[in-house]
């Protein structure tokens, strides 16, 4: 941000200076030079954290294809069967559909976005502005629908077969309680022990696996943040000397990494909410013993 | 005289039952001493503790914390998933030692 900022600067002596010979053709070599300039040092930035991005949620999906499994398994030994077979397929499936979604459909949205919005402001000839704006907004719109669908889906379903798990359980419990003779009541407590346990177990993986989601999106939320706040920041710092053009421009990169920032928050959110609805849903079925 | 004859039959008789009976019961107990009889169970009682282990080795979920190690190794430097899963177990999680992690992780990178 620093070197935009000198380049800034030099263009608005270089500009004050062109100016003062009054020779249009000047001022706009030196404008196309420093703004070719400061989109290049945006675009390593910019290359750099879409790299960021992509290798989180690829971290994200790989890591929540080996934790729902095993939470799906645990689930199963605390003998919520039916949600089990319910969620395991729509929890799969929208995980791998979020993050080939994203890298595929989102990402090269933004970077739509973000390049139509560059050329729109190199000269006032070419505005191509509000296309930018109706691709980031979209992006938007489709993130916050798909992160609804998904919580919907998987509370819904979740709440209908906790209580069809919790209540078949409990009637497994009672006729082994009841028909088997003499050890009945030891084997039905014995049952209770272990779906004890296992829901333990499955708790402190839920747990652990929200932990490791936290710490795989953590430094790509961080990163962007301070990148979005550095560029909203340079932009209100060359407001007064820089030209209107270059302001909106740091303007429009502020807004593009804003955008790329709701994507890591709403995934990682999407994920948490994930794992925490299939611990809550066994839970709510052992509720009913 | 007959009578009494019979009288003292029946008594030896009664007599010689209750020594039969005796013999039996005392024979029986000397063979149940004797036999030998194997116990398949090994511990006095199952705890909570033992199934849990089990049922870790069963489902391979140390497999997954080491796995699940790999993905935040820079992030959470001092800290060790085992551990963290063995206090989530017993449900003493220590918030602070995540915290401080995260953050030296995010002062590392010189944010």
């Amino acid at each position: 941000m620093a070197s935009i900022l000198v380049i800034i600067v030099i263009h608005s002596i270089l500009k004050s200076i062109s100016e003062g010979l009054e020779n249009k053709g000047i001022a706009q070599i030196t404008y196309y030079v420093q703004y070719i300039l400061i989109v290049t040092l945006m675009m390593t930035n910019f290359v750099q954290v879409l790299d960021i991005i992509k290798e989180s949620i690829q971290n994200l999906v790989g890591f929540m294809n080996s934790l729902i499994p095993i939470l799906i398994t645990l689930m199963i030994t605390t003998g919520s069967i039916v949600s089990a077979n319910l969620i395991q397929p729509i929890i799969l499936f929208v995980i791998t559909f979020i993050g080939n979604f994203i890298t595929g459909i989102i990402i090269p949205l933004v970077l739509i976005s973000t390049s139509l919005g560059i050329v729109s402001k190199i000269s006032d000839k070419v505005q191509i502005d509000k296309l930018s704006k109706f691709f980031k907004s979209s992006v938007v719109w489709v993130l916050g629908v798909v992160l609804t669908l998904f919580v919907g889906l998987v509370s819904i379903e979740g709440s209908l077969s906790s209580s069809v798990d919790g209540i078949t359980a409990k009637t497994a419990k009672a006729a082994v309680s009841s028909f088997i003779p003499v050890v009945g009541k030891i084997l039905g407590d014995a049952v209770d022990t272990v779906i004890g346990c296992s829901s333990i177990l499955k708790n402190a993986t839920g747990i652990v696996g929200i932990v490791i989601i936290i710490g795989i999106v953590v430094l790509p939320i961080v990163k962007l943040a301070v990148l979005m706040g550095i560029y909203y920041l340079g932009s209100a710092l060359c407001q007064p000397i820089a030209d209107s053009k270059i302001v909106s421009l740091l303007d429009q990169m502020g807004d593009t990494f804003k955008t790329f920032l709701a994507i890591m928050c709403s995934v990682s959110v999407m994920f948490i909410i994930g794992v925490t609805l299939v611990i809550k849903i066994s839970n709510s079925g052992m509720m009913y013993r | 005289m007959l009578n009494i004859i019979n009288v003292r039959q029946l008594k030896t008789n009664k007599q010689n039952k209750y020594h039969l009976k005796l013999c039996t019961i005392i024979l029986s107990f000397i063979c149940i001493c004797i036999i030998p009889h194997n116990v398949q169970a090994t511990e006095e009682s199952i705890s909570s503790e033992n199934i849990m282990k089990s049922q870790q080795e069963a489902l391979n979920i140390n497999s997954f914390i080491q796995e699940a190690d790999k993905y935040t190794q820079d992030v959470y430097e001092d800290l060790d998933m085992g551990e963290l899963f063995t206090s989530a177990i017993s449900g003493n999680i220590d918030n602070e030692t995540i915290i401080n992690s995260i953050i030296r992780a995010i002062r590392r990178r010189g944010f």
